[in-house]
């Protein structure tokens, strides 16, 4: 058993622990929850510490450069004329997902911090919770197809159950819709996953495979298989390649993400606790983009190529789009949800420019936006685990009320809009020079792109600068007198919660290469994929 | 043809038959002993059940033995009445199986228990419907099968009517019984007309198929169409559904229970037993059944949308899975693919009949039969509504439980056919919807144990029965053979 299963069943143990638990040891589940979340950070640290680059540990599409490989074999089914369903427990990480690792630890982490405020039935709480990890760190391990498809699915139950019963006003309505699109996009997702694969074969035993390294790999397909390069099949009248990419790159655009499939998220983001919140924001929507680098990028590159312009153009839109419909939101965890529309759609602008800058940048925007909207939500949950508000009309010159949450406040807002220093600065800066330039390297998707991305940021700094405004300076008033009291500066628990966020902020900010240096070989491997 | 044969040879088959027939016989002793105890014993109702019981297991335990010292080729019993191989066989274990987790529901369920008939006549009537379940199974012969067909519809209706009191349960009684014989008489015509046609009864006689290349397509479709309706009306595809929310949601919930599961395994395995043999008679029977397939699965997932009553909502389910099954029918006919019908009516099964325990003890114990009265429950009983909640997630077909991976299996049997098969990829898609939309009915009952907050309900004393216990099991094997199927799989 290695670190990397460690990794993904600690939390289970520890949700069976809990489940076996006495009721009365209620109070000690979070100290539980916290722990698992100490243990995975100091394993992924360790992991992200131990990680080798260099040309002989690039990953993506080579199973032998993949690190802390584990591999078992899982399922046999016979399903007819093409063999037995060969389901292997295939786990490895390359430079794209250690980084989504070391995330997701730490966000789990905060989550489970901010978990304080969840006062009924901690026993169901928590081991949903520890249950969603175990899903979560799968996903990012899983090198076998159908893996990853357990593991993705096996988010869904757990988030259903956590933002329906301990989410707001309207939780059943946002529960049962996140559930709902994330569905709709993933069954048709499963069709395509058991094209592909019947249509590759695992070039060293001859069988089909499930395993998704072998089917970056145009060798491996078999000349008649549905999604073969060569045999160039239709489905309803469309290329298949075709269609499957672009079933699969909805099915993980749902979950970005991406306008117009994002009406899912404000519900779900407003209506989930602080911490649902928070890994929605932090982790789950980066299962978006990782599944779109990994499995509708690696596996369709040519069909990836062909349609980078309407790639484009999507992110484009849901920089521009989310940017306004948050400067109109009143609202603060609404206005904070749709600035997360706004972000993300950066990941996809540089992924599109399918160049190096490009998909460092969008990588970089991933765990940059993970740290900063954890941070943001968090600050949302501060105002209204005290007041039960979040108005922005409410609240005036809370400046000199809460001088430390304003402090941190500021630390949030001017990483997101971009400010030199902070880590959203490197990455939105080079997702835009990947746009810019993919005109005069590959000539993928044109300039006008990557200005209008610009304008982006602008608007970004409009509404995060305006909100700033008026919640935190001017003469100091609140809706209710009693909240005056109510309002009181941040406690330790909180401090120690936000500080290590503001830190990797602004670490990131400084010392890009941090990141870069991990994820900059399995970058380039990537980008062979589509030469 | 029969009279080719003399009667010497004919006893001598007949007598070398019978030993593969034990576990049938089995049964019959079985029947007929559980009559005899009934009326010379006074309130034998322990005995009987116990009786029934050892009489299933021996039944199970005959079938086991002759799995394991099976031949690999088929044999033709009782001059070709019956088909004896490990396809058979293995379905047979199945449905001895659900009905053997049906026999332990029917003793638990309390509309039954108190009746004042007693319970023994339907311990009696029930061993005979499992007698015609097995014959169903093996039968290979035209008449063997409406034979079979017949024990087990008159079976079915007695049991559905058994606890009859109301107007309402009446009437869905004979919405049943009227239903059921006229499908019967119409699959009665078609297959005079097989016969007709080919001049055999006997349907490994090879000329019987062949016959029908001489007959126009639209006759043999309609052939076709007539021995369909009767098949169709045991696994209730559309348009012969109309009886099942009716039955399901009147007859005591062990009983709709065992009639969503153990008759579809009998009749399914039979169906895709011929269904090579039935594309010779009609070139149109892929079509034929992927139209029904599509619509049997909409009119299902969308009826259920909008069912407040547990026992129709799980009626229109299983109308939904009837459908997404009768989608592997258009697959070609080797053991794979009926090893991959059986996994899929196991898992089937086993979820099936624990969402149905589940509604009893929760109607039991807080007298809830609509999702409404659902409200909270969560809180209340913390045994049973997460078992429910697992049922429902496998009745969906999520990871990790069986049904993903039966749902998985069938998808990925067929989506290599694709190319091969005309209209299948509509089909699909329309699966691939009708999943998504099963999704937001199954998902209603999680809604209102966990996420609506109780109001008024009445927490009556919770006595834990034997039932709990079979339910919790059955929930573990869900997620246990969702994670590693391999050990599930007996051929």
């Amino acid at each position: 058993m290695g670190l990397l299963s460690i990794l993904i069943f600690v939390p289970l143990l520890f949700a069976l622990m809990i489940l076996l638990l006495p009721k009365k040891y209620s109070q000690s589940y979070k100290y539980f929850t916290v722990a698992v979340a100490v243990i995975q950070l100091a394993i992924t640290a360790y992991l992200y510490y131990q990680f080798k680059t260099g040309t002989a540990f690039t990953g993506v599409n080579q199973l032998d450069s993949y690190q802390f490989k584990e591999y078992l074999p899982w399922i046999r089914l016979d399903v007819g004329k093409f063999g037995a369903l060969q389901i292997d427990y295939l786990l490895g990480v390359d430079g794209f997902s250690i980084p989504l690792l070391f995330l997701s630890a730490l966000v789990m982490l905060i989550a489970a911090l901010s978990s304080w405020e969840i006062k009924e039935n901690h026993k169901g709480y928590f081991s949903l919770m520890m249950l969603l990890n175990t899903a979560i760190m799968g996903v990012f391990c899983a090198l076998d197809i159908f893996l990853f498809y357990v593991f993705y699915e096996l988010m869904l139950l757990p988030l259903y159950f956590l933002i329906g019963i301990w989410g707001g006003v309207r939780r059943e309505y946002a529960a049962i819709k996140f559930f709902l699109y994330t569905l709709l996009g993933s069954v048709f997702m499963l069709l395509v996953i058991a094209g592909l694969y019947f249509s590759v074969i695992d070039p060293v035993t001859g069988n089909h495979t499930f395993d998704m390294v072998h089917m970056m790999n145009p060798q491996n397909y078999v000349p008649d298989g549905i999604f073969s390069f060569l045999a160039h099949q239709d489905i309803l009248g469309i290329p298949a390649r075709l269609l499957g990419f672009i079933v699969v790159f909805i099915a993980f655009a749902i979950k970005v993400p991406i306008v117009p499939f994002h009406t899912w998220l404000p519900d779900a983001h407003v209506e989930a606790p602080t911490p649902i919140s928070i890994i929605l924001a932090g982790i789950l929507l980066k299962v978006g983009g990782y599944g779109i680098i990994r499995i509708a990028y690696s596996i369709f590159p040519d069909v990836a190529l062909n349609l980078s312009f309407y790639i484009g153009l999507l992110g484009v839109v849901s920089i521009l789009y989310g940017a306004m419909v948050a400067l109109a939101q009143t609202d603060l965890k609404r206005l904070i949800a749709y600035s997360s529309v706004s972000h993300m759609g950066f990941v996809l602008l540089g992924l599109a420019s399918l160049t190096s800058e490009g998909i460092s940048g969008a990588m970089m925007q991933m765990i940059s936006h993970g740290f900063l909207s954890v941070m943001l939500f968090f600050i949302v949950g501060v105002i209204y685990n005290r007041v039960h508000d979040r108005y922005i009309y409410n609240f005036r010159g809370l400046a000199t009320h809460m001088p430390i949450y304003t402090g941190f406040v500021m630390v949030a807002f001017f990483a997101s809009l971009g400010l030199p220093g902070f880590s959203a600065f490197i990455a939105e800066a080079f997702s835009l020079i990947g746009a810019f330039n993919s005109e005069s390297i590959n000539g993928l998707i044109p300039r006008w792109m990557a200005i209008l991305g610009s304008f982006g940021i602008l608007l970004g700094a409009a509404y995060l600068l305006w909100t700033l405004q008026r919640m935190f300076f001017g003469q100091l008033r609140v809706k209710e007198e009693s909240w005056l009291i109510k309002l009181k500066d941040l406690n330790a628990r909180e401090i120690l919660t936000l500080v290590p966020l503001a830190f990797f902020a602004i670490l990131l900010g400084v010392m890009p290469s941090l990141v870069f240096n991990i994820i900059n070989s399995s970058v380039n491997q990537f980008i062979l994929l589509f030469t | 043809m029969r009279t080719g044969l003399d009667i010497a040879q004919s006893t001598e088959n007949i007598i070398a038959s019978l030993s593969y027939f034990v576990p049938e016989l089995i049964i019959s002793v079985g029947f007929l002993l559980i009559i005899l105890i009934d009326l010379f014993i006074k309130r034998a109702e322990r005995l009987v059940f116990i009786a029934s019981l050892v009489t299933l297991l021996f039944a199970a335990i005959a079938y086991f033995i002759q799995l394991n010292i099976i031949q690999t080729n088929s044999l033709l019993l009782f001059n070709g009445m019956f088909l004896h191989n490990s396809y058979v066989i293995g379905f047979k274990l199945l449905a001895l199986f659900a009905s053997l987790l049906s026999l332990i529901f029917f003793n638990q369920d309390r509309d039954l228990k108190n009746h004042p008939k007693g319970i023994n006549d339907f311990f009696t009537i029930f061993l005979g419907g499992v007698l015609g379940l097995l014959t169903l199974i093996s039968s290979a012969n035209l008449l063997m099968l409406f034979l079979s067909i017949e024990i087990l519809s008159i079976a079915s209706y007695l049991m559905v009517s058994y606890t009859n009191k109301e107007k309402l349960q009446a009437e869905a009684g004979m919405k049943y019984v009227l239903f059921g014989a006229t499908a019967s008489a119409i699959m009665l015509y078609g297959l005079t007309f097989l016969y007709g046609f080919s001049g055999s009864l006997n349907l490994y006689n090879e000329n019987i198929f062949i016959a029908f290349e001489h007959i126009n397509s639209f006759s043999a479709s309609l052939v076709l169409l007539m021995i369909l309706a009767g098949i169709g009306f045991k696994l209730s595809f559309v348009p012969f559904h109309f009886w099942t929310p009716d039955a399901y949601q009147q007859a005591p919930t062990s009983v709709s229970s065992f009639l969503s599961t153990v008759p579809k395994i009998a009749v399914f395995s039979f169906l895709f037993r011929l269904a090579a043999p039935f594309q010779l008679v009609s070139i149109h029977f892929s079509s034929i059944i992927l139209f029904a397939a599509g619509l049997t699965m909409l009119v299902g997932n969308v009826m259920a949308v909008f069912q407040k009553d547990l026992k129709r909502l799980l009626a229109y389910s299983s109308i939904g899975h009837t459908g997404f099954l009768l989608m592997l029918l258009v697959l070609p006919n080797d053991s794979i693919m009926s090893s991959n019908l059986w996994f899929y009516l196991f898992a089937y099964s086993i979820t099936n009949i624990g969402a149905f325990m589940s509604v009893a003890v929760l109607d039991t114990n807080f007298n809830v039969k609509t999702l409404e009265q659902m409200k909270g429950l969560g809180k209340l009983n913390t045994l049973i509504a997460p078992c429910l909640v697992i049922f429902m997630v496998s009745l969906t077909g999520l990871p990790p439980t069986v049904g993903f991976i039966a749902k998985f299996v069938v998808f990925s049997s067929l989506i290599s056919e694709t190319t091969a098969i005309s209209f299948l990829v509509p089909i699909l898609i329309v699966a691939v919807l009708t999943t998504v939309l099963s999704l937001f009915y199954y998902f209603n009952i999680p809604l209102h144990i966990y996420l609506k907050k109780p109001e008024g309900l009445i927490i009556k004393k919770q006595k834990l029965i034997f039932l709990d216990f079979i339910i919790v099991i059955l929930a573990i094997i869900v997620l246990i053979a969702g994670v590693f199927p391999d050990f599930f799989k007996i051929f």
